[in-house]
């Protein structure tokens, strides 16, 4: 791993409706030195900040349900553009569309070395391609 | 030898007629010369013989005889006749005399026979009729005159109806009909229409002799020779109350079935062997759409979509092929119905099968289960929708601690956070009220001051605006600003004082509601030294969830602060 997270700041965008837990990725991506997307409530509202910031994008975290609208159209737009995610979700894995069974997923409430980790994986990520 | 009145009278008869002949020969002599003595003899003897018969016959021509010889031919007062004319004469009387009577007696004897024989032959149809009467079991024959009366009787009659011979002969038949019958003329007018029409046959409730009521089947024959007049009637009775009892209890039992099947909530639906509907009750009305009448004789497919027709087909002819009587459709797989104006909904059935007369019978019980399926998705999705939002407010507690932590001292930190968890727990109830449906602003301040509604804090907040709903996400987020605020104005702002007042004021204009919170007559305003976690949160929240901006001014008069929430379909102004 030549290049870590201090080589360059890592740019990660939040999609996620519930403001407080929107404020505590925030603050614990900042912790990890990460510059901040969002967080996003809303579909459209993410596929805006992709448009406009996506070129740098090195992940995200999104929140599978946003008020009963699905982020799929997100993920769809990350995958494409071959930025890494991770899901986040209250629900069950089993709540998830399948096709995106092979994505990683963190459960509310999360620990702090959860986000860590899918940060390392973001990175990993970027090294590797 | 004893001898009756009639013979007596026969004989008495003769002599009587030979002195009446003596009589009119005396007088007819009178006026004559000398008549033979038998002129009127003769005819005497032929009545006598004619009228009694061959004994007095021979009686009054030897009467006769010995009056001629004794009195009439000379010598008189003597038998010695001596004019052998007159013995000639005699012999010739008594020999036509003794003929007479012998015709007479043969003539009489004849008509003896005859009438005899009539009378046996009377007898004889007498008890033909009678063993016919008695003979047929359990039907009671009798017979009526042209205006009713009883003439015959039988002990069938007699066992049917409790009346003996004795007590029904010559009574009219009304006797038997119940008093209703009687009084609305029924009797007079059954022998009318058996007079009009020969026959007359009805179904009638009947009285017994000791006044319990019976069933019969009646038929009145009206009888009458060439000359078309009747001459009476003959009545045949037969008791029906078995049969009809067995037809009330068909009827009472049919009619129990028949609000069975026609109160079922459940839709009752029946087909023959040829797949056509024979049964379909009120409830399968309300549950398909179509009356009973336009659907019964249709086939069963008319209630079934088209692609399971096939299916459908198949089940039947299993179920048909198998032993089973009845069983629960729920093995294979779900049901759908086809209502007449095209819907389809999900049912649940039962099917069972039996023989009729009619041939095989299969009754489907179904149930309507949309509401259910309703329900059930309902419930599950509000069980996803429990999960996801127990995960969320976790989350959101986790949040609320972390932030408290890193923002708080370490001894204000228990108190700061069990404050702001109190904040979540009233919004939460404050949704909860609502089905998470949402909440309005005022109701959101108002559960917000709620934890400090004591002593006289009530009349210390006063809020005024236009009625502002908010969606739940929303309403949480406010409510922890509201807390925010006025644990702030609580623990150093007009609050803090005894004196102070917080006023809340809001109005809206085409894209925003703008909230004015102005404090006043509260001790003196210190901007505080370090921003804490509550001005931090007020500031992102509002960002981040509303997409609004919040302005502070610790104004020396009261801390102000103007919150510019946009309005949009999560916040907006309701009715």
């Amino acid at each position: 791993m030549s290049t870590g997270p201090t080589d360059r700041m890592l740019t990660v965008l939040i999609v996620e409706d519930e403001s407080m837990i929107g404020m505590l990725l925030e603050d614990l991506l900042e912790e990890l030195s990460c510059k901040v997307l969002g967080p996003a409530n809303s579909v459209a509202q993410s596929m805006a900040l992709i448009e406009t910031g996506g070129q740098t994008l090195d992940g995200a975290f999104l929140d599978i349900n946003l008020r009963g609208e699905f982020v799929y159209p997100v993920a769809d737009a990350l995958l494409a553009r071959n930025v890494p995610f991770v899901f986040i979700t209250g629900n069950a894995t089993h709540g998830i569309d399948p096709r995106y069974g092979a994505v990683r997923t963190l459960k509310k409430p999360f620990m702090a070395s959860a986000i860590e980790r899918a940060i390392k994986h973001f990175v990993e990520y970027r090294t590797n391609f | 030898m004893r001898l009756s009145a009639e013979t007596w009278l026969r004989y008495g008869f003769a002599v009587l007629a030979m002195f009446v002949a003596v009589l009119l020969q005396r007088a007819l002599d009178a006026h004559f010369t000398p008549l033979p003595p038998y002129i009127m003899f003769y005819p005497a003897v032929i009545i006598v013989a004619a009228l009694g018969n061959s004994g007095p016959g021979v009686f009054s021509t030897f009467l006769a005889s010995f009056y001629a010889g004794y009195v009439v031919l000379p010598p008189h007062d003597s038998f010695r006749i001596q004019n052998s004319g007159d013995v000639i004469g005699v012999v010739i009387f008594c020999a036509t005399g003794l003929l007479v009577s012998l015709l007479a007696g043969l003539f009489h004897r004849k008509r003896a026979r005859e009438k005899k024989l009539s009378a046996q032959s009377l007898r004889r149809s007498e008890d033909h009729f009678r063993i016919l009467g008695e003979g047929v079991k359990g039907y009671a024959i009798y017979m009526l005159d042209q205006e009713g009366t009883v003439v015959s009787w039988t002990a069938v009659a007699e066992q049917l109806k409790g009346w003996p011979e004795h007590e029904v002969l010559g009574k009219n038949f009304s006797l038997f009909f119940t008093p209703d019958a009687v009084h609305s003329g029924r009797p007079r007018q059954i022998l009318e229409i058996a007079r009009a029409e020969g026959s007359f046959h009805e179904e009638i409730e009947r009285v017994r002799k000791d006044g319990t009521h019976f069933w019969a089947a009646i038929t009145l024959t009206a009888l009458s020779r060439e000359d078309a007049k009747p001459q009476g009637y003959a009545m045949l009775a037969r008791d029906i109350s078995d049969r009809k009892q067995a037809e009330r209890d068909i009827a009472a039992s049919r009619s129990r079935l028949l609000s069975i099947v026609n109160s079922a909530l459940d839709a009752i639906v029946a087909v023959d062997s040829a797949q056509r509907i024979v049964l379909f009750n009120p409830a399968a009305e309300a549950m398909f759409g179509y009356t009973s009448a336009e659907i019964i004789g249709q086939p069963i497919e008319r209630l079934i979509p088209h692609r399971f027709h096939d299916l459908h087909a198949g089940h039947l002819r299993n179920f048909a092929a198998g032993a089973a009587v009845s069983r629960s459709m729920e093995g294979v797989g779900s049901l759908s119905g086809r209502r007449r104006n095209g819907d389809e909904f999900p049912l649940e059935a039962s099917i069972s099968q039996g023989e009729t007369e009619g041939g095989k019978l299969f009754t489907a019980i179904l149930r309507d289960i949309t509401q259910r399926r309703r329900a059930e998705a309902h419930q599950s999705l509000l069980l996803g929708e429990l999960a996801h939002r127990v995960k969320n407010t976790l989350a959101v507690v986790q949040s609320i601690a972390a932030q408290t932590y890193r923002f708080s001292r370490p001894e204000d930190f228990y108190a700061t956070f069990c404050g702001r968890l109190e904040a979540l727990g009233n919004a939460n109830d404050l949704l909860t009220s609502s089905e998470w449906k949402g909440a309005t602003l005022n109701d959101i301040i108002a559960f917000s001051f709620a934890p400090h509604n004591v002593q006289g804090m009530v009349a210390r907040w006063a809020t005024h605006g236009p009625r502002i709903w908010l969606a739940p996400n929303e309403a949480v987020t406010l409510s922890l600003i509201f807390h925010e605020m006025i644990t702030n104005a609580v623990k150093f702002g007009a609050l803090s004082g005894n004196k102070g007042k917080v006023e809340i004021n809001w109005e809206t204009n085409e894209s925003a509601v703008m909230i004015h919170w102005r404090e006043h007559d509260g001790p003196d305003v210190n901007p505080p030294a370090h921003r804490g976690f509550g001005s931090k949160l007020l500031e992102r929240a509002v960002r981040h969830e509303f997409n609004g901006d919040i302005k502070c001014d610790f104004h020396p008069a009261g801390f102000e602060c103007m919150l510019r929430l946009p309005l949009s379909e999560k916040v907006k102004v309701s009715a």
